[in-house]
């Protein structure tokens, strides 16, 4: 016999796959006291904004948390007790925030449920440049920014890119990043923003505590849910604070940089 | 202690038998046309009722007896029963060839093969398909499939749609010791799980254990599937070959030796990517999407007492994105499995058969990242160099114990990076970094003993001890409880740095109330010394396999099981109801948000916990006849306990599918036709799904609040398949498959995600994605 190759195929091929709304009926959920807590190197007020979660299919509507006790202090021994401001938003007036030092946060809300949070704020890395690059388009630029991350030390960032037009700015412009494969090195990030000549951005470089890092990088997707039948099972982000509150509270540094595309 | 002392005593009571005035018949049975040596054919002795013994992995069988006139009858289901007389007064070396029946599966009064071998042997919870089976049974886009084919048997479940990926019994999906002649394969499927890496061409045998495993096999908690190549037609030329919709298959076989040696080699290909190439989007026409795999293997006896196996596979599945617009930039992935085994039979006696095994078994990823000159490729993967030495020693017609040892030498990647870059711009510190490579040293040593107590009571009793160490050269972390490296310690080459062992029993046991009615138990421990960590819950290719390790216990599973087996009108069917009750140790989990890729830490990110599954599956089978085939509804759940999930509360796994039934049936309507479906129905997977929602750095984000506190909609299909035989001609043999997945165009939900709702941005809403709805396939399968 001689081996010989028969080749003859047909193709009848359906791959099609189909979306549709379903209503599933999901459990209601006892409300949850979600903290957004941030205190910087730079000048106050910091805010501290308390509300609760709501049932899946509720309309947006995030009750604030009022009437509740929040008190900020340091390691070096300063305290203040914040004021409610708007319902749900606490404001200080007197305390400034200092690189290095480490920071309590403690709400104790109108029925008597206390939370803690704790926070070491990083020392602030300086943009070392804003740059620009021919995008993909003829006249259009992309940013390139530049720093260099200190060496011996675990540094988290989170970038901030804003433009003058603000319909530019897509998903990709606030990134967070470690240090952990390029530590000391001197980092480069370019986003993908197509700008034109004129346009002027400012970009703010914030350098974070991990448990805030942690906090953005497990965040699910702003629809939450699962992506696909084989993704891991989502869960809630990690967290600073206690007594099963959900959100942060993070002291963080910032420096900042702008340019005009040329 | 107990253990060892049983085993003696069955070794003293059977050498008690050694006085007597005995012989051996022993041989090997054959196929008469292509000479393939059978697994599982069985030899009765129709003077002595409940005597007999049936033919090991290579064919090989062995009976002692007290001398006599006998009448010794040779049997494999679908084949002529073969009875030989024999005066037997000295040993007798019998190898015999068996004829395919002509008309096998139409015939009612089929008698042949010990028929109820289910009923009186002890193994329980074991499945067997054979290739004609698999063959027949309708699958998505005619690709036969073992992997997928095994789903539609009690206890075993599919990962997803059309995946091959499956649990058994509750277990995960890296608890399976999935073996290709002996080779361990790492990843057992191709485009992501939607095929198996098993060419049915290739194939001679497949046995699931979901059960009472045999000592024989270790290292893996839930499941055995032993899968066995084709040795090749040692009598003629052949070629075997199947054109289907996307892929294509050819298998050359024939004698090296004529009757004394043969080979086989079996390849396949995919060819979505030519379509791609013509008719999909222009951006990525440059792309490349395909699997292929080779299987070969070549035997040849040297002589009466030793025979020679040379067996390999290489399999390689390429994903390449490249964008034709910008050919500087591309993503890539490609993986496979490479398997090689040596194997060499030796006859010591004709009751004493050692197998020796030499084998490699390796799997690799790697991911490629081109941009401007440079490119960036991430291997990861596993290696193994293992020797086995199996002896099997046919004592006597009552008593054949197995024994051997194993010895795994594995080398773990968890993550190299290479850059090759013409240009001087990328840093050196970034270049060629690698996470160090792990080492273990897997020893096992078992012996198992079938023995025949009385009439009524069958019994193998097993104890395997396995060992690990975990060698150096390398670098072990310990964490606080927060995650962070509290402590790091170095080893040199081949430091043992830890080492972990455990005494398994298997025991099973069959009492026997008479011809077709039985009731078995069933008890094993095993241990399970590695752990597939993943992102996802379906197999995917960059799955990272971790040994145990100062922080990672080895898995442990227990399993007790229990079953009554029965079989009507003369063997043509067989049923059987089982339960079981498995619990295990030491699983894995991961921290939210954990990052399981290229991190030397990945340990810190795990979360350590305990499973606990229990089951009643019951089958019936009807094995002959123009309808043949099954019906099998199992219900089980599979629960699991982790301290840093949900503060411990028991949650469903995601397979905790509860009810799960299918119903497969063939229907030989003439020689020229035969026609099947199966239909399967089960309970949906354990989910996690929000249960609210809350405003953080204004964006709205879901609140969840159990573990898999939901269900998937319930999933149901039926499929359809006709083969049409185009009569044979003496040359050429050929059929036309024609096939449907999902007839009822079921949407079953692939996946349910939530999106705002584009009409009101104030509200949530879920949507289902279902694929595969209709899916018809039509296979040329040709024969010369």
């Amino acid at each position: 016999m001689k081996a010989k190759n028969i080749f003859l195929s047909i193709m009848l091929l359906t791959f099609i796959s189909c979306e549709k709304v379903i209503y599933i009926d999901l459990n209601t959920s006892n409300p949850k006291i979600i903290v957004e807590a941030n205190l910087t190197n730079q000048q106050g007020p910091y805010k501290v904004k308390i509300s609760h979660s709501v049932n899946y299919y509720d309309a947006n509507n995030f009750p604030a948390e009022t009437g509740a006790h929040v008190t900020l202090n340091d390691n070096a021994g300063t305290t203040e007790t914040l004021a409610e401001v708007t319902p749900g938003n606490y404001e200080t007036s007197t305390l400034q925030g200092v690189e290095g030092r480490t920071y309590s946060l403690k709400i104790v809300t109108a029925d008597g449920s206390e939370y803690n949070a704790a926070s070491t704020m990083p020392y602030h890395v300086l943009i070392d440049s804003i740059n620009f690059e021919p995008g993909r388009e003829g006249n259009s630029f992309r940013v390139i920014c530049k720093f260099k991350d200190p060496e011996g030390v675990l540094n988290y960032y989170k970038l901030h890119l804003t433009s003058n037009d603000s319909t530019k700015i897509d998903s990709t412009d606030i990134r967070i990043v470690a240090d952990g494969f390029a530590d000391g090195q001197e980092l480069t990030l370019t986003y993908r923003t197509e700008l034109v000549p004129g346009d002027s951005v400012f970009v703010m470089l914030e350098c974070i505590d991990k448990t805030t890092y942690d906090f953005y990088r497990t965040l699910p997707d702003v629809e939450g849910g699962i992506r696909s039948f084989t993704s891991a099972p989502p869960a809630n982000p990690v967290t600073n604070l206690s007594n099963g509150a959900l959100g942060y509270f993070s002291a963080r540094s910032v420096s900042v940089g702008a340019a005009v595309v040329h | 202690m107990k253990y060892s002392l049983i085993i003696a005593f069955l070794f003293f009571n059977s050498s008690l038998s050694f006085s007597q005035n005995n012989y051996t018949i022993s041989g090997t049975i054959h196929d008469n046309k292509t000479g393939e040596a059978m697994i599982g054919a069985t030899l009765a002795v129709k003077e002595i009722p409940a005597t007999g013994v049936s033919t090991n992995a290579y064919g090989f069988y062995s009976l002692t007896l007290a001398e006599g006139k006998y009448t010794f009858s040779y049997r494999f289901t679908g084949y002529e029963e073969r009875d030989t007389v024999i005066d037997f007064h000295h040993n007798v070396k019998l190898n015999v060839d068996l004829a395919e029946k002509v008309i096998s599966l139409h015939e009612v009064n089929v008698t042949s093969e010990a028929a109820n071998k289910n009923v009186t042997s002890p193994q329980m919870s074991v499945q067997k398909l054979s290739i004609k089976e698999i063959n027949s049974i309708p699958v998505f886009l005619g690709e036969r499939d073992i992997l997928k084919t095994i789903q539609l048997l009690p206890g075993i479940k599919g990962v997803t749609e059309g995946n091959s990926g499956f649990y058994v019994r509750g277990g995960g999906l890296d608890q399976n010791l999935i073996l290709l002649d002996e080779a361990n394969v790492y990843n057992p499927g191709h485009l992501l799980g939607f095929f198996s890496v098993f060419n049915s061409d290739a194939i001679k045998d497949v046995t699931i254990y979901k059960g009472g495993i045999p000592a024989e096999y270790g290292g893996r908690i839930s499941s055995v599937v032993d899968v066995k190549m084709n040795d090749g037609d040692n009598k003629k030329y052949r070629a075997t070959g199947g054109i289907g919709l996307i892929a294509s298959r050819l298998t050359v076989e024939g004698p090296i030796v004529k009757n004394k040696g043969s080979f086989i080699i079996s390849g396949r290909r995919t060819y979505a990517d030519l379509f791609l190439k013509i008719l999909g989007p222009k951006e990525l026409r440059n792309s490349q999407l395909y699997f292929y795999d080779l299987n070969a293997k070549a035997n040849y006896e040297l002589g009466p007492k030793d025979h020679i196996f040379i067996s390999g596979y290489f399999g390689r599945d390429n994903f390449t994105f490249r964008n034709s617009t910008n050919t500087n930039r591309s993503f890539g992935i490609d993986w496979g499995n490479t398997t090689a085994t040596l194997r060499e039979n030796h006859l010591f006696t004709d009751k004493l058969f050692l197998n020796s095994s030499f084998i490699f078994s390796n799997y690799s990823n790697n991911i490629t990242l081109g941009s401007g000159d440079a490119q960036f490729q991430v291997t990861t993967g596993i290696r193994d160099f293992s020797l086995k030495e199996n002896f099997d020693y046919y004592i006597s017609a009552k008593n054949t114990v197995k024994f051997g040892l194993e010895s795994i030498y594995h080398i773990f990647r968890p993550g190299e990076v290479t850059i090759n870059s013409a240009s001087a711009t990328i840093r050196p510190s970034v270049l060629n970094k690698t996470i160090e490579r792990k080492h273990g040293w897997e020893n096992g040593i078992y012996i198992s003993d079938d023995y025949v107590l009385s009439k009524k009571i069958n019994i193998n009793f097993g104890l395997r001890y396995s060992l690990f160490t975990d060698l150096g050269a390398g670098t072990t972390y310990s964490y606080g409880g927060d995650g962070n490296v509290n402590d790091s310690s170095l080893y040199s080459s081949l430091q043992p740095i830890k080492t972990y062992s455990g005494i398994e029993p298997r025991i099973s046991v069959a009492y026997i109330f008479n011809d077709a009615n039985s009731i078995k138990a069933s008890y094993n421990r095993i241990y399970q010394y590695m752990h597939l960590l993943s992102n996802s819950t379906a197999e995917t290719p960059v799955d990272l396999w971790i040994p145990c390790s100062n922080v990672v216990q080895p898995q442990i599973g227990d399993q007790v099981a229990l079953g009554y087996f029965r079989n009507l009108k003369q063997n043509m069917y067989e049923s059987s109801v089982e339960v079981y009750y498995k619990k295990m140790q030491n699983q894995i989990d991961y921290k939210p948000g954990a990052d399981l890729r290229f991190n030397k830490t990945v340990e810190s990110q795990l979360l350590f916990g305990t499973g606990t599954a229990y089951g009643a599956e019951f089958f019936l089978k009807k094995r002959y006849g123009k309808l043949n085939g099954w019906i099998g509804y199992t219900y089980s759940r599979t629960l699991r306990n982790f301290d840093g999930i949900d503060n411990g509360a028991t949650f469903p796994a995601r397979q905790d599918e509860i009810h799960d039934v299918s119903v497969v049936g063939i229907y030989e309507l003439s020689k020229r036709w035969t026609f099947s479906a199966s239909w399967v129905y089960n309970t949906g997977s354990a989910v996690t799904w929000p249960s609210g929602k809350y405003q953080i750095d204004g964006q709205v984000v879901s609140l969840y609040t159990n573990r898999n506190g939901y269900r998937m909609p319930a999933y149901h299909r039926l499929d359809v398949g006709a083969t049409w035989n185009i009569i044979k001609t003496r040359r050429l043999e050929s059929s036309w498959n024609f096939s449907v997945y999902n007839v009822y165009a079921r949407e079953n939900a692939f996946s349910i995600s939530f999106q705002q709702d584009p009409n009101d941005p104030s509200k949530t809403q879920a949507v289902q994605l279902s694929l595969f709805r209709f899916v018809p396939a039509i296979t040329y399968n040709f024969k010369f």
